[in-house]
């Protein structure tokens, strides 16, 4: 039985968004009030679909590359240590603009008429944790690791 | 010295998670897991298993991605390519015929753990961005005594804006501009000894 993509994946718009001019800092807020209404436990949103001015997704932020730049951050090289020690702290993360963070899409596409079995390979292939959807060259949902799990009974 | 408020703040204990046998299927896994999804509140559980060998030892980490590999090795029996490596391929098809078990799939404590007492907040982000996991064992005395997620350490490296990492780090550029400071004044007097040795002629 083909499984339909449809079933599976969460519409656009019902997955958090942010624009890709917005800073580092509002995207962190975002995600740390997701993780703190939800229990302190971060199943469903770990990432941020980022958009344009005209509201067109453009990338993600994932919570890897939140994490990673919030590393870098906090525990900064002892060069950017030093800049900021001798130059007032040049490099503050409410300057930091998410489009400088955000992943491409065309890696993590897979068509609305692709096969469950072609998505479960690009997410091994790529260990990716969420996939995006695409229909006539536009974006339509999002799928998740936890989303493909219900189907797994299917395929084994 | 472990900094056990941050170890404390992000650790899931051990006791939290279900447990599974190495030797159960994959279908016995799927189930585990579903009712682990519901352990505490509705959809709010683990999504993760401790794996146990015959000795109740744990010994793996059954997790979402581990489930999906397993869709993996039925694709390949199908594959003709693979078909001509008769022996992976007679394996392959054997063990699916005996159904696929949690061992050959999960993810063995050995390949990214942190041991307790080196624990620290930047080691663990640095093993969560470079290697595309989610969840790390943390090990005392080669048991596992808990489990670190991803998002617990992003929230805990959010709210850790005033903590000793920080403050440690801001001492430790002090003491390496106090260093520079003190190797410019020594250079200072070698050049001007040298200097004044050279104006006498000597």
């Amino acid at each position: 039985m083909k499984i339909d993509l449809r079933q599976i994946m969460i519409p656009l718009d019902q997955y958090p968004s942010i624009t890709e001019e917005g800073s580092l800092d509002k995207a962190i807020n975002i995600m740390t009030e997701e993780f703190k209404k939800r229990d302190k436990s971060w199943h469903n949103y770990e990432a941020l679909l980022t958009t344009d001015s005209s509201g067109e997704v453009t990338g993600i932020l994932t919570l890897r590359s939140a994490l990673k730049a919030t590393r870098d951050f906090k525990y900064p090289s002892l060069r950017r240590r030093l800049i900021n020690l001798l130059f007032n702290n040049p490099f503050p993360t409410n300057n930091l603009q998410i489009k400088t963070l955000i992943q491409p899409l065309k890696s993590r596409l897979v068509n609305i008429s692709d096969e469950f079995d072609d998505v479960i390979s690009l997410v091994l292939k790529h260990n990716f944790n969420i996939v995006l959807v695409s229909s006539n060259k536009r974006i339509v949902g999002v799928i998740r690791t936890l989303d493909l799990f219900w189907y797994i009974d299917d395929v084994i | 010295m472990v900094p056990i408020y941050q170890l404390n703040n992000s650790m899931i204990p051990i006791h939290y998670f279900l447990t599974i046998n190495e030797h159960d299927t994959i279908r016995e896994a799927l189930k585990l897991m579903r009712e682990s999804f519901h352990k505490g509140s509705a959809w709010q559980g683990p999504q993760m298993l401790i794996v146990l060998n015959n000795l109740e030892q744990p010994v793996g980490l059954l997790t979402l991605k581990s489930l999906l590999r397993a869709t993996k090795l039925k694709q390949l029996v199908g594959d003709t390519s693979f078909k001509s490596e008769y022996v992976s391929w007679y394996y392959i098809k054997k063990s699916l015929e005996l159904g696929i078990v949690v061992r050959e799939v999960m993810r063995p404590v050995k390949a990214y753990s942190i041991n307790y007492r080196d624990f620290n907040i930047h080691t663990a982000t640095l093993i969560f961005t470079r290697n595309g996991i989610n969840f790390i064992p943390i090990i005392d005395d080669e048991k596992i005594i808990g489990i670190v997620d991803k998002s617990s350490v992003f929230y805990e490296l959010q709210s850790s804006s005033n903590s000793l990492p920080d403050r440690v780090a801001i001492f430790k550029t002090l003491a390496i501009l106090k260093y520079l400071k003190n190797l410019k004044t020594n250079m200072s007097i070698l050049f001007l000894g040298l200097l004044v040795r050279y104006k006498k002629g000597i």
